[in-house]
């Protein structure tokens, strides 16, 4: 159904009035609204056209500054000062420069209408980053599998952060914030994690999307993956527990979002054998926290395999694992580690 | 102790960077044996490789890793099964950008599946900023479906760091093939 906006003349002679009612209603096509006229009884509107020093204009003008979702036209003598805050018309009107100012009113109307539609899905304060992140990434995960038309935006003390679409599984920095895959820390930083405070809305992904046309769409998985290793090592997600083993369906994406020294090591095990935390722990002699915080992660992408834990699983014995990770390197270890350390590169 | 030399192959189709990958970690100027492309078809490329590249690392133990890159023309296969003998192992890069992608990386893997057989392969995929299709999944399904289990990256060959990456792994591949072999033996 077509918008209607209630666009009312104030100030002006009657020819001019009628002059603009004729070049809105014959030029009704180009517009994406449907303009209807506010007489003298309707004590609102949505756009004010007038003399910048009409009262009426005045107050429209005041109410623009507190409330967005409002649009005035100035119309001036060619002599006069154009107010360069405000849209202006210069007598006399000609038709394009009227249609070019609804036009413009229309859009910023119909931008202000599409954040305000924002339904809010959950908006509290939280304690830690952590369960920012797990509530986080519940809310999204339960409108992707629910809502797939909708998108989401992450807003913080009102201010969009970051937007989610979750159709194609992609998300984008709000406000000009660059956001890159492979940098989670810039990705945290639009998250302002210190204030804990998630408020996830939601939109028809039809309606028009305010996004800067420079920004760039990432993929969400770096998104859940960076919120994974950053943020959830504090315990495992839930439907997951310390008894299971994990194996991964296939490697992570280390060239698009990054990887630690123990992220490697972690992936290349998993991708070989199902094993639980406490394995993983005596074979690598990684922190508990990490490889939490890497299964989290996986789990998040969808890159945790089922394991049929009664039949595939090759069950270790935990006292040849940490004899295993106390032998001596062998020749080979030794010549990775003359690379690594020609490279710079970290062991894990 | 006599020092040891290591073999590193990069190998993919003509334009996929295996020259620009060896010059991204090379200690020396890398030599290499570019002629002037005659094939446009298969790539844009001025210029191509018809022997192979090569660099090389010294490393603090007096070993030497040396780079091998292989002519990415399908004609110069049968310099591939002399430069994998013996190899620490194989990077094999893909332009995403390029017709029937996936199907490059198979017939790659096909060529070096001693190496891959023995987890001592890596694919990296270049220009997926540009054409993000085929997806890193659809690599990882395509191998999956062949039963192999070969890690697949997104990556930039003009970055050292994606280079290295991928040779960590290759790493961290062998030493988890070599501690698991030990457990189950």
């Amino acid at each position: 159904m077509t918008q209607e906006l209630r666009f009312k003349i104030v100030g002006m002679n009657i020819n001019d009035e009628l002059l603009i009612r004729s070049i809105v209603r014959v030029s009704a096509s180009r517009f994406q609204v449907q303009w209807r006229f506010a007489d003298e009884a309707m004590a609102d509107a949505d756009v004010y056209m007038g003399p910048e020093q009409h009262q009426s204009l005045k107050e429209a003008m005041n109410e623009q500054a507190s409330i967005a979702r409002k649009y005035c036209i100035g119309v001036v003598d060619p002599n006069e000062t154009r107010n360069p805050k405000l849209t202006t018309l210069t007598q006399p009107l000609r038709a394009a420069e009227v249609i070019e100012a609804l036009l413009t009113a229309e859009k910023s109307i119909k931008r202000e209408a599409s954040n305000e539609s924002f339904e809010t899905l959950s908006n509290k304060a939280i304690d830690s980053s952590a369960q920012y992140a797990l509530e986080l990434t519940q809310a999204i995960q339960r409108e992707t599998v629910h809502e797939s038309e909708l998108d989401l935006l992450l807003s913080l003390d009102g201010k969009p952060q970051i937007r989610i679409r979750v159709t194609d599984g992609k998300f984008s920095g709000c406000n000009g914030e660059k956001l890159a895959a492979d940098d989670g820390e810039s990705i945290l930083r639009a998250l302002n994690w210190l204030k804990y405070k998630i408020d996830v809305s939601k939109k028809n992904s039809d309606e028009s999307i305010d996004a800067n046309p420079a920004e760039e769409w990432l993929p969400l998985d770096s998104f859940y993956w960076h919120l994974g290793v950053r943020t959830l090592s504090h315990q495992l997600l839930p439907g997951l527990d310390n008894g299971m083993r994990f194996k991964l369906k296939h490697w992570p994406d280390f060239g698009r979002n990054g990887s630690e020294p123990s992220h490697v090591k972690l992936a290349a095990l998993m991708v070989r054998r199902a094993l639980q935390v406490v394995e993983l722990e005596k074979i690598t002699r990684i922190s508990k926290d990490a490889i939490v915080a890497f299964i989290n992660a996986c789990a998040l992408c969808n890159l945790l395999q089922p394991v049929d834990q009664s039949g595939q699983v090759v069950h270790m014995d935990l006292n040849r694992l940490q004899q295993s990770s106390d032998k001596p390197a062998n020749g080979l270890s030794n010549v990775f580690t003359a690379i690594r350390s020609v490279f710079g590169m970290r062991a894990s | 102790m006599t020092a040891q030399e290591y073999k590193l192959i990069f190998t993919g189709q003509m334009g996929a960077g295996k020259t620009t990958a060896i010059a991204s970690i090379s200690e020396i100027a890398p030599i290499k044996t570019e002629v002037s492309n005659t094939d446009k078809q298969a790539h844009q490329k001025e210029h191509t490789t018809v022997a192979m590249d090569y660099g090389e690392v010294q490393l603090s133990t007096g070993d030497r890793l040396r780079l091998y890159g292989t002519p990415g023309q399908e004609r110069f296969r049968f310099m591939w099964n002399i430069l994998q003998q013996g190899a620490l192992g194989v990077i094999i890069l893909v332009d995403n950008s390029q017709q029937e992608a996936v199907q490059s990386m198979k017939d790659y893997i096909s060529a070096f599946k001693d190496l891959v057989r023995c987890d001592r392969a890596v694919v990296g995929v270049g220009r997926m900023e540009t054409h993000p299709e085929p997806s890193i999944a659809k690599y990882a399904q395509a191998l999956e479906d062949e039963g192999l289990d070969v890690p697949v990256f997104s990556i930039d060959v003009r970055r050292s760091a994606d280079v290295l990456l991928m040779l960590d792994v290759l790493m961290n591949r062998i030493e988890v093939r070599e501690m698991l072999d030990q457990l189950e033996a």
